[in-house]
């Protein structure tokens, strides 16, 4: 056969032995990291910690209330000022109920399913955190609902947003 | 193509451990002193440039976890994962193209959070040679052997280098002041990667750098003495195993570039901020640039350079910072005299890929 009469064949060799193509490399690594959580996330989970207290920063431009605190309002580009109260009611602005298992970064387990989760508008807040709802069935969950945080016992809290086990609603359902 | 000035610079504190402050919280140090430098807010930049690793910041898409620390909602933010310098001209294309009139650049970096041998692991390429499980300070082990054996430059000459620095970062308020040392001492000490030893690598630190640029209307306006861009390079050298450490070919089309932008000609810069994370790396980027190693301290690196202590990612940048204090005059008790012109340089990737060049004066 010449080789030489089709451009693409130039320089190619035979294809022997066949080639397992398929192949795949396997890569494990352990990404640790240890982040300083600075100056507004210390307070904010310190106060959940100690007081199951949730606060945001307000905007002295805006007068918006932050939750999480940060530093900055980033649409007036403003130093925020003041620490608020904020929560622990609240109601949901959007919500979603999870039916396909993932692994719990903070237990490196699949959480049960079904579960609810929700972003929630905390009172004083205006702005919104997501977290877990206790309801998980849909026709007991609604936008504008509202909804309040429950708190692990002091003992049990260590200062993360795990010290809220969920929301769940203010007042019970009729049925329940 | 418009003139661009450097209007405005800030950096943080950088240190072994910024513990006290979060990453975004730590780049606002830089960004609030840079404004404050500039005499303007946050809303009078009309766009970001940012500079950070995702694999440093422990989070994907990192820059949008400073989004708004740096002002860019509702404006045009771009990120680079490579050296601050490199953002630095990239704001400059922004500005120089006559799109934008003021622009915020940034760098920030914490190497004390992550693990640097597996985040500088996952550099390598994954399917043949990363498993062997080197990092950064093998690969420049490697490279200082060869560059040591060619009889360019010696151990001796690359102690000198690193003594400078740490002499020199007792002037410079903004990194941690380093015991001084000397060269035998730099010699015998604890090797990291044969033929270096645990000084020859930068220290590790966590830090940030800002600048504010501006069009030449805009700078007139905020100063009387702006310091200008007059000209930019940056090229990208082979992979690290396809290279030999000698070919610094990629620095001479960063430098070339960057040079024939300006009226300077063939006239030497009055000073050189050169970064290299690696001693022997500096002596090979300082003596291709032009600068004088017998000149460690002063007209070469008079801020102590990267060995005086700065991150990965923001070294670059740190280096344009200086220039500006020195051709502004005011850099304090490390003041050149007569600074008009600089070459400011950075570097990313393993071995040392890629090259950036700044080259600023003052003057009309």
């Amino acid at each position: 056969m010449d080789r030489g009469c089709h451009p693409e064949g130039v320089g190619a060799v035979s294809p022997t032995p066949p080639i397992d193509s398929s192949l795949r490399l396997e890569y494990v690594a352990d990404f640790e990291y240890s982040y300083a959580a600075g100056e507004f996330a210390s307070r904010f989970m310190n106060a959940l910690r100690t007081q199951a207290r949730i606060q945001g920063t307000r905007c002295e431009a805006c007068s918006k209330v932050l939750v999480p605190p940060r530093p900055v309002c980033g649409l007036c580009l403003e130093r925020t000022a003041e620490w608020v109260d904020v929560g622990p009611g609240g109601v949901i602005t959007g919500y979603t109920v999870v039916e396909v298992p993932f692994i719990d970064p903070m237990t490196g387990i699949k959480r049960p399913i079904p579960y609810g989760f929700a972003f929630v508008r905390l009172d004083g807040a205006d702005t919104n955190i997501y977290h877990f709802l206790e309801e998980s069935r849909h026709d007991k969950i609604s936008i504008g609902m509202r909804i309040t945080a429950v708190f692990k016992p002091a003992p049990e809290r260590d200062g993360t947003l795990a010290d809220i086990i969920h929301f769940r609603a203010e007042e019970p359902a009729a049925d329940d | 193509m418009g003139r661009v000035a450097i209007v405005g610079v800030g950096q943080s504190v950088h240190a072994r451990d910024r513990n006290d402050v979060a990453y975004a919280e730590l780049l606002l140090e830089a960004i609030d002193e840079a404004l404050a430098d500039a005499g303007i807010g946050l809303a009078d930049v009309d766009n970001a440039v940012t500079a950070s690793l995702d694999f440093y910041d422990g989070r994907t898409i990192a820059n949008m976890a400073v989004a708004d620390v740096v002002g860019s909602y509702l404006k045009p933010e771009s990120r680079i994962c490579s050296d601050g310098i490199g953002a630095l001209l990239y704001g400059w294309a922004r500005i120089a193209d006559g799109a934008h009139q003021v622009g915020l650049v940034t760098a920030h970096c914490k190497e004390s959070e992550g693990n640097l041998a597996t985040i500088e692991g996952a550099a390598f390429d994954p399917f043949v040679q990363r498993r062997l499980g080197a990092d950064a300070d093998v690969v420049a082990g490697l490279g200082a052997r060869q560059i040591y054996a060619s009889g360019a430059f010696s151990p001796t000459d690359a102690a000198a280098l690193v003594v400078a620095a740490r002499a020199a970062s007792a002037v410079n308020s903004k990194v941690t002041t380093l015991e001084p040392m000397t060269i035998a001492e730099v010699l015998d000490a604890p090797r990291l990667a044969t033929p270096l030893g645990v000084f020859d690598r930068a220290p590790n630190r966590d830090g940030s750098c800002a600048m504010i640029l501006a069009t030449e209307e805009v700078a007139r306006d905020l100063s009387d003495s702006p310091v200008w861009i007059a000209g930019v390079g940056t090229a990208t050298g082979k992979y690290w195993a396809d290279r030999h450490p000698a070919d610094l070919s990629a620095l001479d089309r960063a430098r070339d570039s960057a040079v024939a932008m300006t009226g300077w000609g063939t006239d030497v810069p009055d000073l050189f901020e050169v970064s290299a994370q690696y001693a022997h790396q500096l002596c090979q980027f300082a003596t291709r640039l032009g600068a004088q190693l017998t000149e460690a301290g002063r007209t070469l690196n008079p801020s102590g350079g990267w060995h005086a202590g700065n991150p990965v990612t923001v070294s670059g940048l740190s280096r344009v910072t200086e220039c500006v204090h020195q051709l502004r005059g005011h850099a304090g008790p490390r003041q050149l005299h007569d600074a008009q012109r600089a070459l400011a340089h950075g570097v990313a990737g393993l071995g040392a890929q890629s090259h950036f060049v700044a080259a600023l004066e003052v003057g009309d």
